[in-house]
């Protein structure tokens, strides 16, 4: 485990990013889905912080997500700002150069075939990863 | 509003053992809010299906409902949380968005296409509008009466009488259901 996160830290700091200590999940307690995304985070190697807020709309709001984006949960990493199942290597490669102005990635709602949503060993497709900025205006980022 | 304070008011579910007040407006906010992020985001604004996970639930019934909730992964964490007065309401709900025919429209590519339940003239329908563009979109059918701006990727619903049921929208070209 050691090693891993040392070989981890060495990757990191070749790729040009650093991790925040741990991402940040705001969830509500009645969401599985939500859990089974933390999983798939845990899982490639990142610890993740899950908070249950009262009021989880206002939360995304307060963050910037825009309305029509919205999904089930809300992550928080090096303070960007990703909404619902997105894949963690779109997470990174958005980390790894973030575009100019860009506020978060979203994947709106829940798409059946999507991290944490698709049966385990399931091919990621039928979703689209948008990209947002303050201004809530969108562009595509990644598409499957 | 009128129709939906009756609706309140007067709709009964006949169960085995008593009849049940329900409250179709709580329902609505349930299916909106229920676990913190509704019913909505995994079937539509209007129970459409929205072309998320969940699909088309307009009319599912409470025997439907407790199924899902004890049977289905994502929705099972929802059932600590939903009374059984609470899951009268969602279906009371979802059974008076049955009442009313769906018409969904998608725009993509420069052109509206969309699927419509069948209309008498007269009815009251749901229309959802989605823009599946990165620009906002303005809208302007005449059954509208005024026009509405969608956000890029943003749906809105309207609910209203349609007295042409041709559903004759310029520029959408329908599929019949």
């Amino acid at each position: 485990m050691k090693l891993f996160k040392s070989l981890a830290l060495v990757i990191v700091s070749l790729s040009g990013f650093v991790w925040a200590e741990s991402i940040a999940v705001y969830k509500s307690p009645t969401c599985g889905c939500c859990t089974e995304w933390v999983k798939i985070m845990e899982k490639a190697g990142h610890t993740v912080d899950v908070y249950h807020p009262a009021d989880l709309m206002s939360l995304k709001q307060e963050l910037g997500v825009p309305r029509q984006l919205g999904s089930c949960h809300t992550a928080v990493i090096n303070d960007f700002v990703f909404e619902g199942h997105i894949p963690e290597a779109d997470i990174l490669a958005f980390l790894e150069n973030p575009p100019e102005g860009a506020k978060g990635l979203a994947v709106p709602g829940m798409p059946g075939q999507s991290p944490g949503m698709a049966r385990p060993g399931e091919t990621y497709s039928g979703f689209n990863v948008i990209e947002f900025n303050d201004q809530h205006q969108l562009k595509l980022f990644n598409r499957y | 509003m009128m129709r939906r304070t009756l609706l309140l008011c007067l709709a009964l579910v006949s169960m085995a053992s008593a009849d049940v007040w329900v409250d179709i407006s709580e329902g609505e906010r349930l299916y909106r809010e229920a676990g913190g992020y509704g019913c909505a985001v995994c079937h539509g604004q209007v129970g459409d299906g929205g072309g998320q996970a969940g699909g088309y639930i307009r009319g599912a019934g409470l025997d439907q409902l407790n199924e899902s909730l004890l049977t289905n992964a994502p929705m099972q964490p929802l059932s600590t949380v939903l009374s059984e007065q609470d899951r009268l309401n969602i279906s009371a709900y979802l059974a008076d968005l049955a009442e009313r025919p769906l018409i969904t429209a998608r725009f993509e590519n420069g052109q509206w296409v969309g699927q419509a339940e069948p209309v008498s003239a007269g009815q009251t329908v749901d229309l959802v509008l989605y823009n599946a563009t990165f620009e906002p979109l303005a809208v302007d059918f005449p059954v509208l009466k005024q026009p509405l701006t969608l956000p890029a990727l943003g749906t809105d619903v309207w609910t209203g009488v349609i007295q042409d049921p041709t559903l004759d929208l310029p520029g959408l070209t329908l599929e019949r259901l």
